[in-house]
C-alpha cells in the first residue's frame, strides 16, 4: 500500500492541538520552564549588570530555549511512546507517519511558545529598550533548538520503543551533579565532562556566537535547522515501509553531511580571532563615528544611544583638562563581547569601552574615565599586550585622578577610583600620597596648574613628585619603590590591601615611555 | 444486488508471513448484518481482519471496502473513517484516561469539533458501562473494563464496517449480554465482523457464519446451514465411544459423541439435535 495521506490539514490540526494540549498539561513542563526562565533571568532581576542589549536578551533566550528543550526531552516521551508501542490498535484516516508528524507539530509548537513566553517576559522586564542589533537570521536559532529537543526525544521513543529519553534524563541528572561534587580524576568526572563537551559543541560547533553578525548568524542557522531537520526524518525512519525508510535515512544522512558541511564553512569562513567588519553587522550605518566636543566615538551598531553616557560620564574628565589635551583628537571606541571589532582607530589617543554600561555604577564610570585619562597622558592600557611600568610618572597619577573625579562627591568611592587607576601600575608609596592629595584639592585649582603645566606633566620623564611640589604638596612617604601591602594599608587605610603584593609578574613590564 | 456493491468485496485475498501462508485465495461479499468469523487458532481470522482493517497489506488479491481500494492512500483514508475495528488483545497507553483515549481516538476518526465529540466519546461510555470510570487513568482499569473501553473505541460514530477480533474475552456474563445488545443493534445498518472462539456469542448474534482453516473458506452460510450439516453426527451414548471419535462426558455421565460421517459409531448411540458449536467442531475436525 502506498503511504496514507491525511484526509485533511483539519484532521492534522485537531490532533496536533489535541497532542499540545495534552502536552500543556505535563506537570513538569510548565513549572520546569518557568523555574528554569526565573533561574535564568534572576541575575539580572536582583543583579542587573548595566543596560539591557539585544545580544544579552539573545543569550539568555539560548540558554532557556536550551532548558526548554531539555524538559521537552523528558516530555515528549510519552506520546511518543503512546505512538511507538500502543498504536496498534489504532486504525485512522491518519496514519502513523501523519501521526508522529502531528505529535512532532504539536511538540515544536509547545517548545517554541514557551521560548517566546520567556524572551517575551525578559523582554518585558527590561528596564529601557535594548541596544546593539540582531540579524534577523539569528532570531529563529533559539527556538530551532528547542525543538530539537522533543524531536530527538520523539526519534529515540520511536526507535527504541523504550522510555530511553526518560532513562537518559534520569542517569544524566545525578552524574551532573556528582560531577560538581569532590569526584575528581574520577572516571565518572572524566565521562560526564567529555559528554558535556560534546553536549556543548552539538549546541554551538562554531568559533562564535555572534548573532549580530548576518553570515555568522546564518551560519548557525542552517546548521540548527539541517539537524532539527534530520530529527524529523529520523523520526519518520522508525516505521512503515522499507522503501519509505530508505528514502527517511538517506535523507537523514545527507541533511547531517550538510549540517557538517555547514559547520566546516562557519569555521573555515569565520576564524576565531578574525576581526569582523561593521559591514557584517545586521543593521550598520555607513558612517559608524560621531564627533561630539572634540572626542569622536564609535559605538557599535545599534549602541548609539550609549553615545549620550559616555558622553556624560568624560565630562566630569574633560572639565579639568586644557583644550590642547584633547589634541590630537581621542577616539573612543566600543569592542564587541564576542568578536573582535574590525574598526581602523589609532593605537594611541584610543579608549576602548565595552558592551557595559550602567551610569549608576561608580566603578563603570571610574573605569572608562581612567582609561580616557590615560589615553589623554598618552599611557598604554596596563591589560593590553604593550602593557608597561608607569610607577613614579606624573601622569599616571593624573589618570588615576580623572577616574576619581568622574564618580562624582563621595569621599569612599572616589579612592576606590583612585586605588583602581593606579592598582595596576605598581605605583609607589609616594604615588599613592600624591594621588590621594589631588582629590582632596578643587578640581579648579588641579585644572590650573594643569592649564599652565601640561606638556611637562604629561611627559614620561616628569615624576609624582614633580607634580606634588608644582601642587604644592608636601608628601610625607619617600619611597618610589613599588608599594606592597604594608604602604597600602598605610596611605589607604580604608581599603584593607594590607594582603596585597605586587604582581611579579608587573615588575618585568617595560617603562612606558 | 451486484457482490462488487457489497461493503465488504474480497477476491482472491492471499496473504503470506515468510513461506508461511495464512489466507490463500479468499473470496468473501459480505453485507449489513453480523457475521461470526470462526476458525482454530492459526487459521487466519485475526489476518483476515487486519485485512479488511487495512492494517495489513495482502500478499495478492483485491480487497473493496465501502465500495473503496484501500490500496489507495486517499479512498484508505475514507474506508477508515467509516471503520470500526478491536484488534485481538488491544494494547492502550496507559497514561491516558478512559475519556481521554476515547477523545483522541474520536480526533482520529475525524468525529467533528470539540462539543460533538465530546458527546460521542461520552456516548461511547454510557454504552459500555464505563462512564464512572471516565477519569479513571487506563493502567488502573482491568482487564474487563479495558476490553469494554476497546469496544467503546470501535464502535465510536456508529462505522458501517465494524471489525471485532475476540470482543468478549474478560467479559462477565452481564457485559457479554450487553455487548451482544450493542452489536446486534448495529448490524441492523452496519457489516459487522465478529471473529471468536466463543460460539454462543456467534448463536446469539450472527446472520452468517464463515469458518476458516488453514487460510480458506470451510464454510459460509447461516447458523442453521452449518446446523443442519451436523445432524446425524451427533450421538450421545451410556460409555465412551473408545479412541477416534470425539466425545466428552456430559453432565448426567452419559457421553456426547461426534461423528464424521452419518453412520453410527456403534450400538447404544442415541441421535440428538447438534448445537451450533457442535457442528463447528465438526467441521473443523476437532479430536
Amino acid at each position: 500500500m502506498s503511504p496514507a495521506l491525511p484526509r485533511s490539514a483539519g484532521t492534522f490540526a485537531r490532533l496536533t492541538w489535541f497532542n499540545t494540549v495534552r502536552l500543556c498539561r505535563n506537570p513538569l513542563l510548565l513549572p520546569g520552564t518557568a523555574v528554569g526562565s526565573y533561574l535564568v533571568l534572576r541575575p539580572d532581576l536582583y543583579y542587573p549588570a548595566g543596560l539591557p542589549m539585544w545580544e544579552g536578551w539573545y543569550d539568555d533566550t539560548t540558554t532557556t530555549a536550551t532548558l526548554v528543550g531539555v524538559l521537552m526531552f523528558v516530555a515528549t516521551a510519552f506520546p511518543a511512546m503512546r505512538e511507538a508501542r500502543y498504536s496498534a490498535a489504532v486504525v485512522a484516516p491518519l496514519g502513523r507517519s501523519g501521526r508522529v508528524l502531528s505529535l512532532m507539530a504539536a511538540s515544536v509548537a509547545v517548545s517554541t511558545a514557551l521560548t517566546a513566553l520567556a524572551a517575551g517576559w525578559e523582554l518585558w522586564l527590561l528596564s529601557s529598550p535594548p541596544a546593539g542589533t540582531l540579524s534577523p537570521m539569528a532570531l529563529p536559532t533559539p527556538f530551532l533548538m528547542a525543538a530539537a529537543g522533543p524531536l530527538a526525544s520523539i526519534a529515540l521513543v520511536l526507535w527504541t520503543r523504550s522510555y530511553l529519553p526518560l532513562v537518559l534524563a534520569v542517569l544524566a541528572v545525578p552524574a551532573y551533579w556528582l560531577y560538581g561534587l569532590a569526584l575528581a580524576e574520577s572516571r565518572l568526572q572524566s565521562a560526564v565532562s567529555r559528554v558535556e563537551w560534546a553536549a556543548r559543541v552539538a549546541l554551538h560547533p562554531f568559533t562564535m556566537r555572534a548573532p549580530a553578525v548576518t553570515d555568522v548568524a546564518a551560519h548557525f542557522l542552517a546548521y540548527t535547522a539541517l539537524v532539527v531537520a534530520a530529527l524529523v526524518f529520523l523520526g519518520l525512519a522508525a516505521r512503515g515501509h522499507r522503501a519509505r525508510r530508505t528514502v527517511c535515512l538517506a535523507a537523514v544522512a545527507a541533511l547531517l553531511a550538510g549540517a557538517g558541511g555547514t559547520v566546516l564553512h562557519g569555521r573555515w569562513a569565520q576564524p576565531r580571532d578574525a576581526p569582523i567588519a561593521d559591514s557584517r553587522i545586521h543593521g550598520a550605518p555607513e558612517e559608524p563615528c560621531e564627533d561630539r566636543e572634540g572626542i569622536t566615538y564609535c559605538p557599535l551598531p545599534g549602541f548609539e544611544p550609549w553615545v549620550d553616557h559616555w558622553q556624560a560620564a568624560l565630562v566630569p574628565v574633560l572639565d579639568p583638562l586644557p583644550e590642547r589635551a584633547l589634541e590630537p583628537g581621542l577616539v573612543v571606541w566600543q569592542e564587541s563581547s564576542s568578536y573582535t571589532r574590525g574598526l581602523e582607530v589609532p593605537e594611541e589617543r584610543s579608549v576602548v569601552v565595552y558592551s557595559y554600561l550602567d551610569p549608576d555604577d561608580a566603578y563603570w564610570r571610574a573605569d572608562l574615565a581612567v582609561n580616557t585619562g590615560q589615553a589623554v597622558v598618552g599611557l598604554p592600557s596596563p591589560y593590553g599586550i604593550d602593557a608597561c611600568r608607569a610607577d613614579g610618572q606624573a601622569r599616571m597619577v593624573l589618570a588615576a585622578w580623572l577616574g576619581a573625579a568622574a564618580v562624582g562627591e563621595d569621599r569612599s568611592q572616589q579612592v576606590e577610583a583612585l586605588a583602581m587607576g593606579m592598582f595596576p601600575r605598581l605605583p609607589s608609596p609616594v604615588d599613592l600620597e600624591t594621588g590621594l592629595a589631588l582629590t582632596e584639592m578643587p578640581p579648579e585649582r588641579v585644572g590650573r596648574v594643569l592649564e599652565e603645566h601640561w606638556e611637562e606633566l604629561s611627559a614620561p620623564e616628569t615624576d609624582t613628585a614633580d607634580l606634588a611640589d608644582l601642587l604644592g604638596v608636601e608628601l610625607r612617604e619617600t619611597s618610589t619603590a613599588p608599594a606592597d601591602g604594608a604602604d597600602w594599608d598605610r596611605v589607604y587605610p580604608e581599603l584593607g590591601y594590607g594582603d596585597l603584593s605586587p604582581d611579579p609578574w608587573s615588575l618585568t613590564w617595560p617603562v612606558c615611555s | 444486488m451486484s457482490t462488487l456493491s457489497a461493503p465488504v468485496h474480497v477476491r482472491g485475498l492471499t496473504r503470506r508471513y515468510g513461506t508461511r501462508t495464512a489466507l490463500e485465495g479468499l473470496d468473501l461479499d459480505l453485507w449489513p448484518g453480523v457475521t461470526g468469523l470462526l476458525g482454530r487458532n492459526g487459521a487466519g481470522k485475526t489476518t483476515l481482519l487486519r485485512c479488511l482493517a487495512t492494517d495489513l497489506e495482502p500478499s495478492a488479491g483485491r480487497i473493496r471496502l465501502l465500495g473503496r481500494d484501500p490500496e489507495r492512500a486517499a479512498e484508505r483514508a475514507r474506508i477508515r473513517a467509516r471503520l470500526g475495528y478491536l484488534p485481538q488483545n488491544p494494547e492502550f497507553y496507559p497514561y491516558f484516561t478512559a475519556f481521554g483515549l476515547l477523545d483522541y481516538m474520536a480526533v482520529l476518526k475525524e468525529l467533528g469539533g470539540r462539543r460533538a465529540r465530546h458527546d460521542e466519546v461520552r456516548r461511547g461510555l454510557e454504552r459500555v458501562g464505563l462512564t464512572d470510570r471516565r477519569h479513571s487513568r487506563i493502567r488502573r482499569l482491568s482487564g474487563g473494563m479495558r476490553q469494554r473501553l476497546g469496544l467503546a473505541a470501535a464502535l465510536l460514530g456508529d462505522p458501517e464496517v465494524l471489525l471485532l477480533d475476540e470482543p468478549t474475552i474478560g467479559l462477565d456474563p452481564e457485559q457479554r449480554i450487553r455487548f451482544r445488545g450493542l452489536v446486534s443493534e448495529l448490524g441492523v445498518r452496519s457489516t459487522v465482523v465478529l471473529s471468536t472462539h466463543q460460539i454462543e456469542d456467534v448463536a446469539a448474534l450472527c446472520q452468517r457464519v464463515v469458518c476458516l482453516d488453514e487460510g480458506r473458506v470451510v464454510f459460509d452460510g447461516t447458523p442453521g446451514e452449518l446446523v443442519d450439516r451436523a445432524r446425524g453426527h451427533v450421538w450421545d451414548h451410556d460409555g465412551h465411544p473408545g479412541r477416534g471419535h470425539t466425545a466428552w462426558r456430559l453432565a448426567d455421565g452419559r457421553y456426547r459423541v461426534l461423528t464424521p460421517t452419518s453412520a453410527p459409531a456403534g450400538p447404544g448411540l442415541e441421535p440428538v439435535e447438534p448445537t451450533l458449536e457442535e457442528a463447528y467442531l465438526l467441521l473443523t475436525g476437532a479430536r
